[in-house]
């Protein structure tokens, strides 16, 4: 079920009724409604990878039990270690094992070596990436004596398929989502607004930014061979805003459905496109996948301490990883490998965590430095998205190739020009909503209510008419995919 | 709990009006037909079929004719009112009869066409939106046969195309078309209303010529699998086998997709040749 979906507009009501009227008493009943619905949620897809998801809850929860009861360091090893196994596992089963026959078979071939194996026809089970590693981070944090194993299993369920994160996160460590499972849940009527707004705005980046951008992305994208450097600039451009609108918009539902049912989740992402270098940047683009290698990966590998060596070792060990998560191609692993490059400059410098708070603090308008730095910091990350968006890795250094030839100072051609135009517009309009609300958790959280109750209102009702009457064409999300 | 709830309804509400409101406001300043909307040169037609011009000779047509004949461009011989094949000869005939019923006198029809615009039966993916939502009115209802009802009660969502709303934004609903095999060439809602097109030439006294555009050399085998005798059905057979051999074949670098010509003006002169 997609929430930019009539299916999700019908859902959403049913369940939030039946959630605060009939069931409003009881905690356990409650947490089984959303079992429930999230099962239903899921299983709009297809419900036969319902027995996946089922059986890591079962799994992570019985270890999880065991690992209450368990002294020994060795068995408690072996405890987490089943639970890795499992759990990625699936995850690459599912998402690798072509990439990897496929690999093989090539560098087989490269000796002169014939194998024959087939690949298989599998389809990636919807957010299996995202709550693989929600439940992972149970398990380890159990394992690390961070958090009290449950013994709540209908809780552990609820917490493992919430809904509104299941399908592409935020991916909620358990330390912050599950114990919210146990505590009686009271309707709050701010919240409940506030998570209203969130909708709003996230379905207005999904809609109308990243569906619009995804029209031309693709177009671009798909006949680049065809088209000239400046127009291939503008397709990587457009891309850079159809994957943030996407899934930031995606983030902000999840956050705002949330809200409505009385849970909090983590932000995840902080008007990364304003960050002054790259260090910032990781620190505000989907906060809770680098929150998590950073957590489960980095720092276990022994993080920045230690040597040079060492440093640049983790750098490229998260970045490669988190690429490699992103989806079973070389295209990804070249994505992350460009952002280590980027990020390790800065931290073999010390100069990583120069940037920690929001950008022109205090002022309307960023000084030159921060704006230099804010397009030195875009003008890279566009550059690595090509690699992200390309079919293969020719496909990308062709697309490079033409970006820099002399073709780039023709003028920008498009099948549809006025509609490239008016999203253009579109996405400038996004920029200076952001831009103002660079210092909430999300761009319309507050700034809008300091405003006078009509000018507030005419906001929302502009969102609403842009929503309706610039609505894409695109709808699935592209996070779905990994 | 109630108060949100019951402030969530108020929004909706006022979040419908306003929306009903400010779709009504742009139809009514006709705003919504900026040029990425799909289909404007339908509405272009409808205007211009409604206003009296000084030409004698009227051009209908598909998307071909409206490129080489531009519909919002004036023309030296005739006024062109060349929209889209999504119309259907039956939209044709809409436009056609509105022009006469404002009071315009021709001469002489000609109707430019490739011949597998003729094949629309109202059954194809853009029929809602270049069909339904200019024509499903008061204005044209009258005008609809039982085959046309027919085929529109297969759309979904068909009672709501005329909600401004939806009328001003590209959406459609998704339509799989089931095409009938019992016809290669002329639909039999084409052939209805070729028939309605001969009736109001014999009224109004005007001919009717119909002619082809330059087709690729591509789509010759599929036109000459066409069967002809379909064309005995309508009372412009005539005409139609005409048509045929009017046909001019080139080279398929000539166009953007089979169909549409690259260069459609080098073709300005295919109505002087005719």
């Amino acid at each position: 079920m997609l929430f930019n979906s009539l299916d999700f507009a019908i859902f959403l009501p049913i369940v939030f009724l039946l959630y605060w009227f009939v069931v409003q008493k009881n905690l356990k009943l409650q947490n089984a409604l959303i079992v429930l619905a999230s099962y239903v949620f899921y299983g709009w897809w297809d419900w036969r990878f319902l027995s996946l998801i089922i059986f890591s809850t079962v799994v992570d929860y019985l270890i999880g039990n065991r690992l209450r009861t368990e002294n020994k360091q060795s068995k408690r090893k072996v405890l987490l270690w089943t639970s890795i196994i499992v759990n990625l596992g699936f995850l690459g089963f599912f998402k690798y094992y072509n990439f990897f026959l496929e690999n093989f078979i090539e560098a087989f071939s490269l000796f002169g070596m014939q194998i024959n194996a087939n690949s298989l026809n599998i389809i990636l089970p919807i957010g299996i990436s995202f709550y693989t590693f929600q439940t992972l981070s149970y398990s380890i944090d159990v394992y690390r004596n961070k958090l009290e194993p449950t013994q709540d299993f209908i809780g552990f369920s609820a917490f493992v398929c919430f809904f509104p994160q299941l399908v592409a996160g935020p991916i909620e460590r358990a330390t912050n989502l599950l114990p919210q499972f146990y505590k009686k849940r009271t309707f709050e009527y701010h919240k409940a607004v506030d998570g209203m707004r969130q909708i709003l705005w996230g379905l207005f980046k999904k809609v109308v930014i990243a569906d619009n951008c995804a029209e031309f992305a693709n177009q671009i994208f798909n006949n680049s061979a065809d088209m000239n450097g400046s127009t291939l600039v503008l397709g990587a451009i457009f891309f850079t805003f159809q994957i943030y609108g996407d899934f930031s918009g995606y983030s902000d539902i999840a956050i705002g459905v949330s809200r409505l049912f009385g849970f909090d989740l983590k932000q995840n992402f902080a008007t990364p496109y304003f960050s002054r270098d790259i260090a910032e940047f990781w620190r505000r683009w989907h906060i809770s996948l680098s929150t998590w290698f950073r957590d489960y990966l980095y720092i276990p590998l022994g993080g920045s301490r230690g040597g040079n060596l060492i440093k640049v070792r983790n750098t490229f060990a998260i970045f490669l990883v988190s690429g490699f998560w992103h989806g079973a191609n070389w295209t990804f692993i070249i994505w992350g490998a460009l952002n280590a490059i980027y990020f390790l400059p800065s931290l073999l410098t010390g100069n990583n965590r120069k940037n920690l708070g929001v950008v022109a603090k205090g002022k309307r308008l960023p000084s030159l430095n921060e704006l230099l730095g804010i397009l030195y910091t875009f003008t890279i990350t566009v550059f690595a998205w090509i690699f992200f968006r390309a079919e293969n890795i020719e496909h990308a250094f062709n697309y490079i190739l033409t970006v820099i030839s002399l073709s780039l100072f023709q003028f920008p051609s498009f099948n549809d020009m006025p509609k490239a135009l008016i999203t253009l517009f579109l996405i400038l309009f996004f920029i200076i909503i952001e831009w103002n609300g660079r210092f909430e958790k999300y761009a319309i959280e507050k700034r809008c209510l300091d405003n006078i109750f009509i000018i507030r209102y005419a906001f929302y009702f502009l969102l609403i008419f842009m929503i309706f009457y610039f609505k894409g064409n695109n709808s699935e999300f592209i996070y779905f995919q990994f | 709990m109630k108060k949100f709830i019951f402030k969530s309804l108020v929004f909706l509400n006022f979040s419908i009006l306003f929306v009903y409101l400010f779709s009504s406001f742009i139809l009514h300043t006709k705003i919504f037909k900026l040029n990425y909307y799909p289909g404007k040169e339908i509405y272009t037609a409808i205007e211009k079929s409604k206003k009296i011009n000084s030409s004698t000779t009227l051009l209908i047509g598909d998307s071909v004719a409206n490129q080489i004949f531009n519909n919002e461009e004036e023309h030296n011989q005739f006024n062109s009112l060349a929209t889209n094949q999504a119309i259907s000869i039956a939209g044709q005939y809409f436009l056609l009869k509105e022009y006469l019923k404002t009071g315009n006198k021709i001469d002489s029809l000609i109707m430019l066409f490739v011949p597998w615009s003729f094949k629309n039966n109202l059954n194809q993916k853009y029929t809602y939106h270049y069909f339904l939502k200019p024509f499903y009115n008061s204005d044209y209802s009258a005008l609809f046969s039982k085959t046309v009802i027919g085929q529109i009660e297969k759309l979904d969502y068909n009672l709501i195309s005329q909600f401004p709303p939806i009328k001003i934004i590209p959406w459609a609903p998704e339509f799989s078309a089931t095409f009938s095999s019992d016809f290669t060439f002329l639909s039999p809602i084409s052939v209805e209303y070729l028939n309605k097109i001969s009736q109001l030439s014999k009224q109004y006294n005007f001919s009717v010529k119909i002619i082809p555009p330059p087709i690729s050399f591509e789509n010759k085998l599929l036109i000459e699998s066409y069967d002809k005798s379909e064309i005995l059905q309508t009372e412009l057979s005539s005409e139609l086998l005409e048509y045929f051999e009017k046909i001019k074949y080139i080279d398929k670098s000539n166009f953007i997709d089979g169909t549409h010509l690259i260069n459609p003006n080098n073709y300005n002169s295919i109505i002087n040749h005719d």
